[in-house]
Formats: C-alpha cells, structure tokens, sequence
C-alpha cells in the first residue's frame, strides 16, 4: 500500500511537471499535429488517452512530451485566440434529443465552426458539400450534460479565509485532473468549477470543459459566480457565520462611503476648492466619481456581486439557512441571480424557496431520510419531487460518495424519472438547467442552431444504464470515443478485448490491411498489455485520488486524503 | 347545530380546572372552558360563564388541569456563539435558531415559548431574541431582535486576542498579531462597557458590525438583559444599568437614548443584595438550581462556592413586586424541566400562584409579549397545556400541549408505558374492615399496581381525584344474572360456554356497568338437567378476551321442587359420568408425567412408535339403541319438519352409527356414547370450519328418544325419533384402532368432552357448583351428595338456610340471596343477607335479570337498613361473592394483582344521598 | 471458530430495512453473517415481509467462512498479547497466515473428531461447533467462503482441496484474475456487489481495490456458475441495481434477471420453490413499472407467498 502510494505521489509529481513542460513546448510542436486531428475528428484521441496516469510512462518513453497532453488534445489549444475551429461536421441518423422540442427521431445534427447551424430530420436538413458526415445512426444524440458545481478540477478546495472574493478558482483548476477526463468519459461536457461550501463567502467560479491544456483553453466562462455559504464554516456557528456575512456587506456600505467622501475630496482638490459641505453631502455628491478601477480587490467583486454582473451561489445546508439566504441576497439585491444549493435537509423549507423562485441545485444524494426523536420512526422523502412539485427549476447533480450508478447525471436523471418526475423535467435538470443558472443558457445545454455544439453520442438512451457514451463532441470537434477508451477498456476488460476481436474480425473480412486505425489500435493495445503488467493496480489508486478531493469540505490535497 | 367547517386550529376545551395566570380576570377557574378560534384564545371561562359555540370541537379533559404554555426566560435552545469579540453585539441568536427544529422534547415539559441567548461567555454577547418551540416554521419567531445581552462576572473576563483578517497581507502588511480585549476584572467590565458604548456613538474611524449594532440598539433605548449570579456583579448591575450611570457622559450628551430597559438574569447570590432589588425598576429571572434528576456538580475546596439557595426566592418576592420576579431553568439546562424545578420553589413558601405566574405571565412580561403569551386570556394565542392534576404536583405529568391552537406535543405519541390511571380519593375500601384514607390506586394495563397513601404516576397516566368525600369501593358483582342472553328462556346446556354471548358491551350492559355492577355471574334463566355452566363476565372491555373473567365460573344445576333425593342423584350420575372422564385425564397426566420423565433422563425406548390400543368391541344382547330409527327434525332455523332416518349400533357405551339427510341419500357418520339413558356425541360432516355438530338425546322408554342437534352457539334443531327394527346394522367399520400414543411415544389426551368439562373442573375443585335450592330438605340431600365427592358449592336461593345455618357454616358454603329477601319465620319478617352474615356464612346477592342488574346497588342499601352491617353488604358485593366462585385472585378487593375494577362513591355508600359518580372496568373508565 | 451459533438469533424483524429490501423487490434474502469470523456463524434464509412466522425459509442455512483481512481488521483489529495486557482483542488471527492456520485447524479438529479422538490442548473448540462442522465434512451443511483478492481466492481453493470441502466462494473481488482456477475447481460464485470505487465497508477495507466492472462478464463467460449478490449494500446499489451494473458490463438483460432470481434460488437449494414464475412454484413476484432493469423503473407490486406486501401504484 505504501509503496504504491509513494509510486502514485511520484507520478503526480511527473504529470505536473510534464504539463508545465508541454505547455512550454506546444507552440513549438503541437501545431503540425493539427492537421492529423482536423483530418480525423477522432484521431487526437490516441494522445489522450495515452495521458492516463497508468499509461504516462510508456507514452512519454515512446512519443515524448509532445504526446502526453493530459487531456482533450483535439481541442485547437489557441481557440480563444485565435477564431473558430474551422471545421463542419454532420451527425446524421441518431435519435436527437435536443432537450428543447420533441425529440426526433432520425435526425441530422449539422454543426459548423463549433456552433450547430442545423437540427431537424435527417430528410429535411441539408449537409453542407464539406462536412465531414458522421454516421450516427441506431445512437442517441443529446446535449453534453453538466456538472452545475465540482471543486475537484481544484487541488484544495477552499482557501483558508472565511470571507475571500477576491480569489478565483481560474488560479487553481488543474487541467490534468483526472476528474477531467472522468467527466469526459461521462458525457458532462461543461464544469462549473466553484469552490466547496467551508467558506463564507469564497471566489469567483468557472465554467469550463474538460478539454484542454490550460484553463484559458478549458474556459467557457470566465468569472461566473460566487460562492457563498449560510451552513456555518469549519469553526463557525451560525450567528458567527451570519454576522460575518452581515459584517461583509455592512462593512462594502461603510467603505462605499469613505470611497465617496474621499473621491469628493479629491475631485474638491483638483480643482482646488476647500471643503464645502459635511460628511454626509459629500459622500452624496462623491457617489457618482467612482469609477469601477477605484474599488480595491477586496470589495471590487462585492460590487459586482450586487450590480449582477455574476450570479451567487448561496449554500444553505439545511432547512434553517434558506430564509437568512433569502434574506441576505434580498437585502443586497442579488437575489435575481442567487442559485440556492441545497443540503440534505434544506428541502424543508421550499414554502421558502418557492417564495423567492430562484432556482435550486439539488444535493447529490437525492434521497432525505430522517428518524423522528419520539418514535424512531423512518421517514423518507425523495427531494426532486418535493422541488418539483413546488414548481422550481431545479439542477441535479452527481453523487460520487453514493452508490455507483449515482455518480453518473444521467442516472441521477433517470432516478427521478422512476420517482414521477416527468422525463423532460429530468432531461432539463441536467442539461439546460444548470445551464441557464450558469448564465449561459444561450450557449449550452440544448441542441439548437446557434449554440456551442456539445454533444454526446450514446448507445442508447440516456436513463438507460446499459447505454454508454460513445463519442462525445465538444465545439464540434470529437473530444471522446469509447473506441478509444483504454482505462474503460481495461475497467470492462473482457468486453474491450471482444470489441477488439470483432473488429479485428471485421477488419480481415474487408482486407485492409493498410488501415492506419488498425495499426493504432494493435499498437495500443500493446502498449495496454504492457502497462497492465508493469503498473498493476496503480491506475486505479490515481482514480480514487481524483475523487479524494471531492469530499465535500476536507479540503485536503488529492495526497493527504490517502 | 350549526353546518359550519372548523378550522384545525378552533376548537372547546373544557377543563377540570383552567389557571389563567392572568392579571385581570379570574386565574383559576373550576370547570372551565376556552374557546379557541385561528390558533387565539376567543373566551375563557367557567362553564356557567362562557357559551360553547356551536360547529366547533369539544375536547373534554374533566381530570386535567389546563395552563398557560410555560415561558422559559433561560434556555439552550441554541448553543454559545463561537466569535471571540469580548463586545459582539452583532451576533443574533436567531441566526442558530432552527425554526423547522423538532422540539417535542422541551415541549413535553409544557414550555412553549424560550428566550434565546447567544450565550453567556463574552461581555456582550449579542442580541436575544423570543421564539416559540411548536408551530409553523414561519410563525414561530416571536421577537427579535428582543434585547442585548450582557454577561458580568467572571464569565466576561479574560476574552481571547482579536485576529483581524488582514486583505492583502504581504510582507508590507503581515497579518497582525490579536488585539487584546478587556475585561479582565470586575471593574474592567464597567469600562470596557463604556468605552465601546462611547465608541459606539462617535465612531472609531474603522467600520465595526458590532459597535454599529450597540449603538443602534442603544439609540433605540431597548432592552438589556444582564447575566449576573455573584452578589458584587448583581450589584454593580443595578447601579450601572438602571442609574444614569449608564453609558459615559459623552456617549449620554450624544445619543437621543431614551434608556435602556434591563432585567437581570441568573441572580444566584441576589439574596445579600435584596436592599438593592427594592429601588431598582427592574424585572429579574431567577435561574433555578439544575432540574430535577440532573446530579450536580462538584462544589471543590473553594470554601466561597455554595448552591443556589432556594430559600432567597422569599426575600426577593417580597423584596420586589410580584409581577417583576420570574423563575426559569439555567441557561445551561434544557427548559423541559421547568415546571418541576419552580416547583421547590414551594419551599421557599411561595404560593401556586406565584409560582405558576413567575413561569408564565410574568415571563412573558419581560421579554415584552405580556398578554400574548403565558396567560389564557381572550386574544393570547392558544398556548397551553394540558397537566394530569396540580401543575407543582411531582405526580403531575404533561398530557398535550397545544401551540397555537395546534396539537404540539400528546404523550399519546409514546406509548412504551401502555395505559395507565391513578385513581385518588378521600376512602378506598379495599376489603373488609381495610380502609385506606387519603389513598390512590394504580392500575396499569387493566391491572391494579399499587395501591397505597402514594402511588407512582406514570408520565402518561390518566389522573383521577375524586376528592376527599369519595368512596372508592372494588367493581360489584351480581353473583347470578342473565347479562347477555337477551331474552333467551332456554336451559342451556353444560356443553355451551356461555362467554360466546359476551362481545362488545352492548346498551344494557352499559347501563348495568354504570350503576357499579362490574362482574356480572352470568347463567341461564333455567339449568339443564345435566347442569348449565354460569360465566363470570365482565359489563364492560374492548373485547370478548377483556370481558371473561371465567368462561365456566360454576356449573349449575336445580334441585328444587321435586323429590330431593331423586334430584340429588341425577346430579350424582353426572358426577359419576364426569369422575371417569376425570381419571382419563388423570391417567393421560400421569402418563404424559412418566413420559417427561424418561424423555428428560433421556431413557425413552428406542424407536418409539405410536402406541395404539385395540377396543375390545361388547355388543350387548339386548341394548336400547342398536337398530334402525326414523327420525323427525323439526324447530330451530328449520322452516319445515323433516324425515330422516339412523342406523345405529351400541358397542359398550359408545355408540356409532349413520344419519341418512333427508331428501338425499348421504350419510355421516355419527357418534355417541350412552350414559344412562341419555345421550351426547357429535356428527362428522364437513361444516367447513363453522365447529362439528352435536347431538345429544334422552332415551325416554322403549324405542323412542328426543333430543337436540346442531353446532354450538350457531343453530340447534329438534330431533325425535322411534327405533323401526332392533337389528345390528353392519357399517363398513374399519377396525377400531386407537392411537394412544404420539410420534415420539408421548402420551396423547383424551378426546374432550365439553359437556363433561365442567364437571371435570368441578371435581377437581377448580369451580363450585352452584345449586339451586330452596328447603332445607333440598340442603340436606344436596350437603350430604358434596360431602361424598368433596365439592366445592354455591347455594342459590337457599330460602330454607335459616334451619341449616350450622350445617352451612360448617361446610364454608355461601349463600346467594334470593331475590325475595325478606322472610317470615315464626311471623317474624327477617333478612335473610342479614340473616345469614350474622351467623357467619358469606353471601352474596343477584339479580336473576339482565340488565336489572343495575339496581343491585340498591339492595345493599335495603340490606343494611334492615340491619346488615355495612362491612357485611360491601363484601358480599365483592370479595365474598368472588370467593364463592373461586375469583378472589381476579376481583372483589382492591390490592395489587387483581383487575382494574372500581367503583366511586360520591360518599359513604350508604347514605341515602350518595351516588355512584364513576365506575372503571379494567383500568378504563365508562363514559357516562 | 463458531459455526454453531445462528444468525436468526440477532435477525431483528422489526428493522425498516426488511421493507426497504421488500420495496426493493427482494423477496428471499440469505442473511448472512459479517466477515468477522474466520468460520463464523450458520446463515438464514428468509423472506423480506409478510407474517413474521412465516418469514423464516430457514433457520440454520450455510456456514459462513472468510478468507482475508476483515478477520483480523474489522473493529479494533486483533493483537498478539503484550506482557500481562490482555483485551478482548488479544487473539488469533492477526494475520493472513493465521486466517489459513485458524481454517486449518478447525478441519484437522473436525477430522480428529470424527474420528473419535479426543481433542486436547487450551484451544479446542466447542463440541457444537465441531458437530456442525462434521455436518459441513459429511456434505449436509453447504459451505460458503468469502474471498474478495486474489490470494485468498487461492487460498480458499488450496484448502477446500486439502479436506476435499465443497463450497460457494463469496464474493470474489478479484475473481477476474483466476478464472480458470475457479472453473477447473467448478466453485459456484456469490459474487458481488459491482463497483469501481468501493463504499461503506468495502471503502474501509484494503481488499477492494482491484474491483473492476468488467468481472460479471468474464464469470460468466468462463462458464462459471455465477449469482449476483448485492450482500449488505442497500438503496442504489441493491439487487436490481447489481443486475443492472451487469447489463452495462455487458452482460445480457435476461441472464442478468436470472443472476438475481433463479441462480441464486437454485444456490440457497430453494430453487424447486423459488427463482422462477412456473406452475407450482411460490407466489414472490414482483410487479415493475417497466422493464426491471431499467434505471427508470421501480417494484410496484410485490407479492410474497401470494400475498401483496408492497403496493406503491398510485392512488387515482
């Protein structure tokens, strides 16, 4: 165990160190892979999957640093800089599950740099001369869904101050996070990274996808929201974490004024007047000669906070923090963009809730159990329908602690679903849901000409367990094909080696002998074998570290959970 | 009545007793009733003042107590703030307050409505706030915030440095060490008080959340509460807060204060300072010592350190007006103990009222919320409590509490104690010559439990008092009556229990369970020549299983008007029939005891087959029954007289044979056994599961016998029928093989005989038999047949025992009387109860009615006028009759063990004004 | 060592898992004893509602053993003694050499004892424990081994094959790394719950690690007589759920309804009265809202000995 561990620390150590490296060295020798990947939508997947801690050594021995980009090699890594993918695909045949509309049946999505420009039957869209057709026929199309709040793209979860806006999770994502590519693997192709709920009031949020070397490149949209937490902190009570939050924006109030006052004084300077009026006149007139580069760090995004440029997200852990939550974001006029994320008991108070009509984000554990004091009695209460039935938009979101089948969105969906909740409710909760309390709900969650075009391609339907993910678009460009999957294949090792067989088979049977993918695949599966051997066991100790981080408040390094 | 749908929250509520703790208005009202209406108080009053209104709920609670629900000015509803700040005047309790909490644990204590603090470490701990406990989430804050907290003593002192979170912190701006605050003495609280109040209004150039708040609140003139126990603290108080020492001179001329309001909370060492309470106009919460059944702490060397000292609350009642001195349970303790805890305070000779009132309206007063809550007044919300009896009695227990106008609490939601009732009153006659003055009784489970001066009372107890002039006396018993028959005449016969007659009570047995009469021998109107079983049953229960007391209490017979020594026999053939079916059993016994024993020794042989036994098979040449008869059935259910036809075939005394149906052409078989010239047996036909059909006939001479057949208790038709042929029929018999052993080689029982039952138990002196007898001839021939087989006897009637009284005595036969009870002997008109209890022989009386029983009562009184002793009469309503039908274990006396069965007197049960108030049939009482 | 004692003796019927299970749509659980024995108690079959009399299938089913680290880890783990510091903890096994060497002795004093010898020493086992277990030699009492890695699998097979003892191997983690042992032993396997990241229990013991998703699959594709067991998970991750984790490693939707009906039946030796709905068998249906092994459906109707003990249709 412990060397196994030491061997896993050590190769974290590598991982990072080879990140920072390959971004030193991607302008040099990235770029003249790019043909390979545009020619191939799938092509980059080989780099990719290779980036799996198990695999690291064996790949960075045989290909360099080059090949071992942690994740989502295809994604053009300038994409901020430098304009739209240029690139139009056709997913043609699949059923669309477009979460917006009725599904269709047979359908053609046609995707042109990055955005959808069409969806509808595949006998009444028209595919452009140069797209690159993918036949998806027999599969389920559906938008990416998405994980409405993570921490574990983070190395430690929160920083130890009790109030701290002025931090942003953008400083800390860990692009090589296997999370990432857990996510991918998932088919949730949209993060909001946040910090957890031991905070007061924490730093700014990210939504990203879990594709790409930096977090520019993983940045959907930058600056997000706010966390903030009625629950108490580590340390707290409840009246210390309500003054605290009272203090905070009584305190922004106060520092409005000396600001006001100071900016008269100054304005009074320039054009050298002597005061003329009392203090309170003065912050009056002073109001209007704040400029936005005039607050310091520690207030500047309380503003913004209140102007709505960002939206919070208010943590009220049980049924007794809504109203105070309510009540805060009322006070200080955000409530228009307060997303509440419940706890397990804070279903409660959805007389509350329903009152303030912002919408909600579940607790990954959807089921509320509780024993009355008196008779010992069991109750249980399932939360989406409670939410539901209060007619609030709700979000849903993976429990990774729970069961196995809970840590997939779909399945959480799929839950609901067995509950009564109407299946395009569920569909919502996981899709355009946590889109629109991102804000960006004009961009993802559904599949509509205009919007980014994240897709998943799945086996079969998505409540359906048995159905997996197949290949997953992101901008339009494959980020994912199970094909591809070398952990998964080793996870469902059996199944992996039939694929294998099958299409070994299939391969002779056309005579082709020449195929590039053939080859790759021989190739890979080599590498597999012999990683398999040499490295037993240790890709899985890498998993659960990933998921160490995500427990909740601990706050602990991936290492130190062990 | 009016059509009108009630809201959940409106609803009556009449009282044995209502305490207002009211100011105006009337504070303890007998018989009460409080109207509720939306979750307030409409009216209250007693029931002579205020009408019921119409379409609303009545709840009846004529044993409790109702009171306000209790105040609690201390509690630790939520915890100590976690801050540091020495000054932390921002920090609200509510904010801890869990307003969908669960508080059923508080508010099983009567306390409805607490005071929150945000804890007693720190100077000032910050603002208080009032909540209530039950309700809606949305209703239950009450006030807040309701005042600022102050702690003086030494629980202020030495708080811990400030870190304050320096943002940005660099090398420049490293993160500053703590700050370090005051107090660190007595005189440092005054200080540090003032300069954060002075600072709190000019302002320190720094933005503090907790100077803002005191200076709001100080501005505001609101409330202080100040946590003090130390005399010198308690002093320092009242100067500092209630003087215009208040604040410092520059905070005084710069603020628009009008004052503050404070009340002093804790005060344990107030009694050195009682000179002080006088003067200061201010209000003061008591904190009691820890809660009953909570040990306390170790006091240690310190030789300064004492206990709270209750005996101060006299000085401090007197010291100040009563309306300003609360009572409350320390802010450490849970306020569920509240109620017991102002309780001692009796001892410091406080009166109910002041005490109620310093847990209730005075409270409420404090904390500003005077006349909406701690008080039963028209307009305050529906707050209360329903108590078992005095509500500073120890034995009293919280039965429901009510928060607005909704069930918050009912100790019905527990029911690990089961049912239980104390019954309280003046006299409690628990058998002869034993009177328990001033005594409860206990009954759990339909069982009395404890009987004595002081009982336990159980937290969910159902509390009687019947008041020191009432007379509790055992249930009554009617030694012979017919409850249940209705109007069923015949002879029933001694295979039929009785208690399938009893069911649920039906309206005369209520009626005769109201006049006192709780056991009731029930038998038939006529006895069967072969005896009628009597069943001692209960007039009232839940079920049949709580009625029978003993389904086979007596087997009776007749033995009057006819040649006494004819009777007597036909008693002895039955007795003679039963001793054989007694010693079947006997053998069965032994056997199933030699069989235990070896299989314990572990000596059972080998392979231990069933053993069976071959009859040997007699037939008699000339017997009265083999052959072929015809046979008519008619009565019962049957709409028309049928024909049938039997074959049967004697072999001993058994006898076999074949019933063909009428109409079609299928037989049973039938078997019986011949016993004189009568005879029992049943039918083997498939009656799916309704009980096999019996028949039973009389051979009456030659070739003709009548009788009876049908299933018990569901259809009996008559049969007769006339032998055609005295030829032996030949069945298809298997040979008769008896299996006399099971698998294993253990003894198998004999078949039962149910008509033969209770004479198995009669001779095994578990029953009596009781005899109706009427001269003392009939005695004579009857004494003389008991004696023989050692029997236990009953006489019923027995008008010739006058001229037997030796006799009787003698044998310890008891009597029960006539319904005719006076005689004439020698012209001179006697009684016979008083009669006979003088010369020493028990009785009892009956009624020989059905719901006539309810008069019985009745014939005590006319017994004891004409001379019984009154000790006498009350025995033979219970213990002695119980005695003569072996029940003494179950009924007729009041002692632990026996059945939950009593009756309330309004007074001595003989006057002529006393009347029976309530009865209680196992443990549970008859609505009137 | 106490094959003797019974684990209907701690069944409480009043605990709300039952109807939990029975909500489920478990009619018939094999309650077993936990991992803390090295041959521990004698499990019992029972049904999951209904009269409480009639819960009882049987009272005194397998005997329960386990091969591996929660014999000595479980708890406050065992230690050797420490001068004159004895404690409840002071005892064998504390490692898993002493698990084989405390299996072992167990079936050498069994063989002693059935051959009348006399048992001597300070450690000699119960009389009753040892007829039990000359029950289980002479093939009356079924044996069930719990062996999640790899080596205790092996070790499970090395002895069974020394005393010639047929067993079910329980649980089997890392049963994908000795298939064709399994096979050539022909031992039937309990295997489950399936998961990638082990909870509860399983999080806290070392012996979880390796589990993979992909193992159903390979059991059954090596002909191995498998059930699937979901044994003290609950909620999410019970039976149906199991079966449904198979159907997405791969296996068939109807062999997975099998793995969780009649196997499992046809194991616990019930299989003539359980597992299937034929003609003559007992009435334990379960009636689901749709397909049972979707993610989306739910037991609607269950139905044990032919009377309803769950029915959650919706009112109106």
């Amino acid at each position: 165990m412990l060397t196994t561990l030491m061997s896993l620390g050590r190769r974290l150590i590598e991982i990072r160190r080879f990140v920072v490296l390959s971004m030193f060295f991607r302008h040099v020798r990235v770029l003249p892979l790019l043909g390979a990947a545009l020619s191939d939508g799938s092509r980059g997947m080989r780099f990719r999957v290779r980036s799996t801690v198990g695999s690291m050594v064996a790949a960075v021995m045989a290909v360099g640093f080059v090949s071992f980009m942690p994740t989502g090699f295809a994604q053009q890594p300038e994409s901020a800089a430098s304009g739209p993918p240029p690139a139009k695909v056709a997913l043609t045949g699949g059923r669309i599950i477009p979460v917006v509309g009725p599904e269709i049946a047979t359908g053609t999505i046609v995707v042109e740099h990055g955005r959808i420009t069409a969806v509808g039957p595949t006998d009444e869209v028209k595919i452009p001369y140069d797209a690159m057709e993918v036949d998806v026929s027999g599969k389920v199309v559906m938008p990416g869904m998405i994980d409405p709040q993570s921490w574990r793209g983070l190395d430690v979860s929160n920083e130890n101050l009790p109030v701290a806006p002025f931090l942003d999770v953008y400083d800390a994502i860990d692009p090589s996070r296997l999370y990432f590519e857990d996510a991918l693997r998932d088919g949730v192709l949209a993060i909001h990274v946040i910090q957890a709920d031991n905070c007061v009031i924490g730093g700014l949020s990210r939504v990203v996808k879990p594709i790409g070397l930096t977090p520019d490149e993983m940045t959907i949209a930058a600056q997000n929201g706010i966390k903030m937490s009625i629950t108490p902190k580590r340390g707290f009570d409840r009246m210390r974490q309500l003054t605290t939050l009272r203090e905070t924006f009584a305190e922004l109030d106060w520092y409005l004024e000396q600001l006001a006052e100071q900016k008269y004084e100054e304005s009074l300077e320039e054009k050298e007047k002597k005061i003329d009026v009392g203090p309170a006149e003065a912050r009056e007139r002073g109001k209007d000669l704040i400029k936005d580069e005039d607050y310091d760090d520690k207030h500047a995004n309380l503003m913004r906070l209140r102007r709505g440029d960002f939206g919070a997200w208010i943590f009220c852990g049980a049924a007794m923090d809504v109203q105070p939550g309510i009540t805060l974001a009322t006070d200080e006029g955000f409530l228009d963009n307060a997303v509440f994320i419940l706890g397990a008991e804070a279903h409660k108070a959805v007389t509350q809730l329903k009152a303030a009509g912002r919408p909600v984000l579940l607790p990954g554990n959807l089921y509320y159990r509780e024993r009355d004091q008196l008779t010992g009695e069991l109750k249980e209460v399932f939360i989406p329908s409670e939410i539901h039935d209060a007619g609030l938009m709700f979000a849903l979101q993976p429990n990774p602690g729970g069961s196995l089948a809970e840590a997939y969105l779909n399945y959480q969906a799929a839950m609901c679903v067995r509950n009564g909740i109407p299946r395009q409710t569920a569909l919502e909760a996981i899709t355009i849901n946590p889109a629109t309390m991102m804000g960006v709900g004009d961009e993802l969650g559904s599949i509509e000409p205009g919007k980014i075009a994240n897709l998943v391609v799945m086996s079969g339907d998505p409540f359906d367990f048995e159905s997996w993910v197949e290949l997953c678009y992101i901008d339009g460009i494959l980020a994912y094909d199970r094909a591809r999957d070398y952990r998964l294949e080793k996870q469902l090792e059996l199944e992996a080696t039939r694929a294998e067989q099958a299409k070994a088979e299939e391969d002779a049977t056309k005579g082709k002998p020449d195929d590039d993918d053939g080859d790759d695949s021989a190739e890979e599966g080599d590498e597999a074998t012999s990683e398999g051997a040499s490295a037993e066991g240790s890709s899985e100790e890498g998993d659960g570290d990933g998921d160490g981080d995500g427990s909740g408040e601990s706050g602990d390094t991936g290492g130190g959970d062990q | 009545m009016r059509d009108v749908e009630a809201a959940a929250n409106s609803f009556v509520v009449c009282a044995g007793r209502v305490i207002t703790s009211s100011w105006r208005g009337e504070w303890d009202i007998a018989d009460g009733i409080i109207v509720v209406r939306d979750g307030r108080i409409e009216a209250v009053g007693s029931a002579d003042d205020v009408d019921v209104p119409l379409g609303l709920p009545v709840y009846h609670y004529p044993d409790a107590t109702v009171m306000p629900g209790m105040v609690a000015a201390c509690s630790n509803v939520v915890g100590q703030r976690s801050g540091d700040e020495s000054i932390g005047a921002g920090y609200s309790a509510l904010d801890a307050f869990n307003v969908y909490g669960d508080y059923r644990g508080i508010l099983a204590g009567g306390v409805t409505t607490v005071h929150i603090d945000p804890g007693w470490y720190r100077l000032v701990s910050g603002q208080g706030a009032v909540v209530k406990l039950g309700g809606e989430p949305g209703s239950r804050v009450l006030q807040s915030p309701s005042d600022m907290t102050f702690n003086l003593g030494p629980r202020a002192y030495l708080p811990p440095d400030i870190v304050e979170e320096v943002y940005p912190s660099s090398g420049a701006e490293p993160i500053e060490p703590g700050v370090p605050q005051r107090p660190d003495s007595r005189i440092g609280q005054y200080l540090a008080l003032r300069e954060a109040l002075d600072s709190s209004v000019i302002g320190t150039g720094e933005f503090n959340v907790h100077l803002r708040d005191l200076s709001a609140w100080w501005q505001a003139g609101g409330t202080a509460r100040v946590q003090v126990n130390d005399a010198a603290d308690i002093a320092g108080a009242i100067q500092f807060f209630s003087s215009n020492l208040m604040g410092s001179p520059v905070s005084r001329s710069r603020s628009n204060s009008n004052g503050v309001k404070p009340y002093l909370v804790g005060c344990r060492e107030i009694g050195d300072v009682l000179d002080l309470v006088s003067d200061a106009n201010m209000g003061f919460v008591y904190t009691l010592p820890s809660p009953l059944g909570q040990p306390g702490g170790n006091l240690g060397n310190n030789p300064e350190a004492r206990d709270a000292d209750i005996t101060v609350l006299s000085g401090l009642f007197e010291a100040a007006d009563e309306g300003r001195v609360s009572l409350s349970t320390g802010s450490g303790a849970s306020p569920s103990g509240l109620r017991l805890a102002a309780a001692t305070a009796l001892r410091a000779g406080l009166t109910e009222r002041q005490i109620v009132n310093a847990i209730t309206s005075v409270p409420a007063r404090q904390l500003g919320l005077g006349g909406r809550v701690g008080t039963i007044a028209p307009g305050a919300d529906a707050d209360f409590v329903v108590l078992s009896g005095a509500p500073l009695s120890i034995e009293t227990h919280v039965l429901k509490t009510f928060v607005n106008g909704v069930e918050a609490y009912s100790i019905d939601q527990d029911d690990e104690w089961g049912e239980a009732l104390v019954v309280r009153a003046g006299t409690i006659w628990l058998g002869p010559n034993n009177w328990l003055h001033d005594g409860a009784v206990l009954i759990e489970d339909g069982k009395i439990v404890s009987v004595g001066q002081r009982v336990p009372t159980p937290p969910n107890a159902r509390v009687i008092d019947a008041g020191p002039d009432a007379f509790v006396t055992p249930g009554l018993i009617d030694a012979y009556g017919h409850l249940g028959l209705a109007g069923d005449q015949s002879a029933i016969p001694p295979n039929l229990p009785l208690e399938r007659l009893v069911g649920y009570p039906d309206v005369s047995a209520g009626r005769v369970a109201r006049s006192g009469v709780t056991t009731v021998l029930t038998g038939p109107y006529r006895f069967d020549n072969n005896g009628s079983r009597i069943a001692a049953i209960k007039t009232w229960g839940g079920s049949r299983e709580a009625r029978v007391v003993n389904g086979t209490a007596a087997i009776a017979f007749d033995v009057r008007g006819g040649n006494p020594r004819s009777l007597a026999n036909r008693i002895k053939q039955r007795l003679e029939a039963g001793k054989k079916y007694v010693e079947k059993w006997k053998k069965y016994e032994e056997e199933l005891k030699e069989w235990e024993k070896k299989k314990a020794e572990g000596k059972l042989e080998g392979d231990a087959k069933p053993k069976t036994e071959e009859i040997v098979e007699e037939t008699a040449k000339e017997d009265p029954i083999t052959g072929r008869w015809s046979m008519r059935i008619f009565g019962g259910p049957m709409p028309n007289e049928e024909e049938g036809e039997i074959a049967l075939k004697l072999t001993g005394s058994s006898i076999e044979g074949r019933v063909t149906e009428p109409y079609v052409p299928i037989e049973h078989k039938i078997i019986g056994t011949l016993d004189g010239t009568h005879i029992t047996g049943t039918i083997e036909v498939d009656t799916g599961g309704m009980g096999t059909p019996t028949w039973e006939a009389e051979l009456q001479g030659e070739d003709f016998m009548s009788g009876t057949a049908g299933i018990e208790g569901l259809a009996t038709v008559n049969f007769e029928a006339t032998r055609t042929s005295k030829e032996a029929v030949e069945f298809k018999v298997s040979k008769r093989k008896r299996r006399t052993t099971g698998k294993d080689g253990r003894p198998l029982p004999p078949k039962v005989d149910e008509s033969l039952e209770p004479i198995r138990a009669l001779l095994n002196k578990q029953i009596p038999a009781l005899v109706a007898v009427s001269s003392a001839d009939e005695i004579d021939a009857l004494l003389k047949l008991i004696s023989e087989y050692e029997l236990g006897v009953v006489l019923l009637g027995a008008e010739g025992a006058r001229d037997r009284t030796d006799l009787l005595k003698e044998k310890q036969v008891g009597v029960v009387l006539p319904t005719r009870v006076l005689r004439q002997d020698d012209w001179e008109w006697y009684h016979q109860g008083d009669d006979l209890s003088r010369r020493g022989i028990p009785v009892a009386f009956q009624s020989n009615a059905e719901d006539g029983a309810r008069t019985l009562p009745e014939m005590a009184l006319y017994a004891v006028s004409r001379g019984m002793s009154p000790e006498s009469a009350l025995a033979a309503f219970s213990v002695d009759a119980a005695r003569m039908f072996k029940l003494d274990d179950r009924i007729g006396s009041i002692a632990p063990g026996r059945e939950g069965d009593l009756v309330i007197f309004s007074g001595y049960p003989f006057e002529a004004q006393t009347v029976v108030e309530r009865v209680i049939v196992g443990g549970k009482e008859i609505q009137p | 060592m106490v094959p003797h004692t019974l684990v209907i003796d701690t069944i409480r019927f009043g605990s709300p898992d039952w109807e939990r299970l029975a909500r489920g749509g478990v009619t018939t659980v094999f309650a077993s004893p936990d991992s803390a024995a090295v041959i521990g108690p004698r499990g019992a079959i029972l049904h999951t509602a209904g009269p409480w009399a009639g819960r009882i299938v049987s009272e005194a089913s397998d005997v329960k053993a386990t091969i591996g680290t929660d014999t000595y880890s479980q708890g406050g783990g065992n230690n050797s003694p420490y001068r004159n510091y004895v404690t409840n903890r002071t005892r064998r096994p504390n490692s898993r050499m002493g698990v084989a060497w405390v299996f072992r002795k167990a079936m050498y004093d069994t063989l002693r004892y059935r051959e009348g010898h006399e048992l001597e020493g300070t450690d000699v086992p119960d009389a009753p424990a040892m007829e039990v277990l000359s029950e289980v030699f002479a093939g009356q009492i079924p044996l069930r081994i719990q062996a999640r890695q790899q080596l205790d699998i092996a070790t499970a097979l090395r002895v069974s094959e020394e005393f010639g003892l047929p067993f079910t191997l329980l649980e089997a983690t890392e049963a994908y790394r000795c298939l064709d042992e399994l096979k050539a032993a022909n031992v039937p396997v309990i295997f489950g719950p399936i998961y990638t990241d082990p909870s509860g229990l399983r999080q806290r013991s070392s012996e979880t690690r390796e589990s993979r998703l992909g193992t159903i699959t390979e059991l059954l594709d090596a002909g191995i007589d498998t059930a699937l067991s979901a044994q003290d998970l609950r909620e999410e991750d019970g039976l149906i759920r199991q079966a449904m984790y198979a159907v997405r490693a791969g296996v068939e939707a109807e062999t997975a309804l099998r793995l969780v009906t009649e196997v499992p039946a046809r194991m616990l030796g019930l299989g003539d009265r359980l597992g299937t709905v034929e003609t003559g068998k007992q009435a334990d249906l379960v009636v689901w809202s749709g397909e049972p092994l979707e993610a989306t459906s739910k037991p609607l109707v269950v139905m044990i000995k032919g009377s309803v003990v769950v029915d959650e249709r919706a009112e109106g």
